[in-house]
């Protein structure tokens, strides 16, 4: 997919665990899963808005447009 | 899902197993009876429910055969139908009611109502030549008289199927929505 998710790498930066990250914007482990392994369709908003707002950190951050080569 | 509901997929689940065990005891009577009457032609008298064909069978053996065969077909053809809504059944889950296996089955049924749509129509024009060349076909009709209903099931349960297919889509993409 050309959206890529760069959840992890800002979860390295921020030195936050996933256990911790997922306590602090109240998703699910395996949501966040998900989210980090690339196998989501779609984010809410919301949901953006609170890694964001977590990891302190803007939507650009975590999300990638790279094209399909 | 509410006590009613829940009331009424049992009931139509207890209903679908009665329907299947008696198309089954038919199919099963018709194949028996179709090989009994190979040792003893007097079984073509009454082969199921008084399905009488031992006029056919004296004046043309072959069109007795293949009028008996085609009967055969259509009725494990609606027990095979049966089946699968019992699958469909024990399949469903209503809190996540669309799954690769139900959609399956689904189109699977609307193929074969289409099948015996299909089949019923051959007979009846088959049955109809026959009869137009002097042979004599008794009470047979009402094997293939609901033949058009069949079309039409088919066609309904097609959109259906495809309905569920789009609904498939839909949960699988919620259900990786973070």
């Amino acid at each position: 997919m050309p959206i890529i998710v760069n959840l992890d790498v800002m979860m390295a930066k921020r030195k936050m665990s996933l256990n911790e990250l997922s306590e602090k914007v109240d998703i699910t482990l395996s949501n966040l899963s998900i989210l980090k392994t690339g196998k989501a369709k779609a984010i809410r908003f919301s949901t953006l808005e609170s890694i964001c707002s977590a990891l302190d950190c803007q939507p650009g951050d975590i999300l990638e447009f790279r094209t399909e080569e | 899902m509410s006590a009613k509901t829940e009331t009424i997929f049992k009931i139509l689940k207890v209903f679908s197993w009665i329907v299947f065990i008696g198309l089954s005891i038919k199919a099963g009577a018709l194949i028996f009876n179709y090989i009994f009457a190979w040792f003893n032609p007097a079984a073509t008298h009454n082969l199921y429910d008084g399905l009488d064909l031992s006029a056919l069978y004296q004046s043309n053996e072959i069109y007795y055969q293949s009028i008996l065969s085609l009967l055969i077909i259509l009725s494990i053809s609606k027990a095979h139908v049966f089946y699968l809504i019992i699958q469909i059944q024990s399949k469903l889950n209503l809190v996540k009611p669309f799954s690769e296996g139900v959609s399956e089955l689904i189109l699977k049924i609307s193929y074969s109502t289409f099948f015996i749509g299909i089949l019923g129509w051959f007979t009846r024009e088959f049955s109809r030549w026959l009869e137009k060349r002097g042979y004599e076909l008794g009470s047979v009709g009402g094997y293939w008289e609901d033949y058009q209903a069949f079309f039409m099931m088919a066609g309904i349960i097609f959109i259906i199927a495809q309905i569920f297919k789009k609904g498939l889509e839909l949960q699988n993409e919620n259900d990786l929505t973070v």
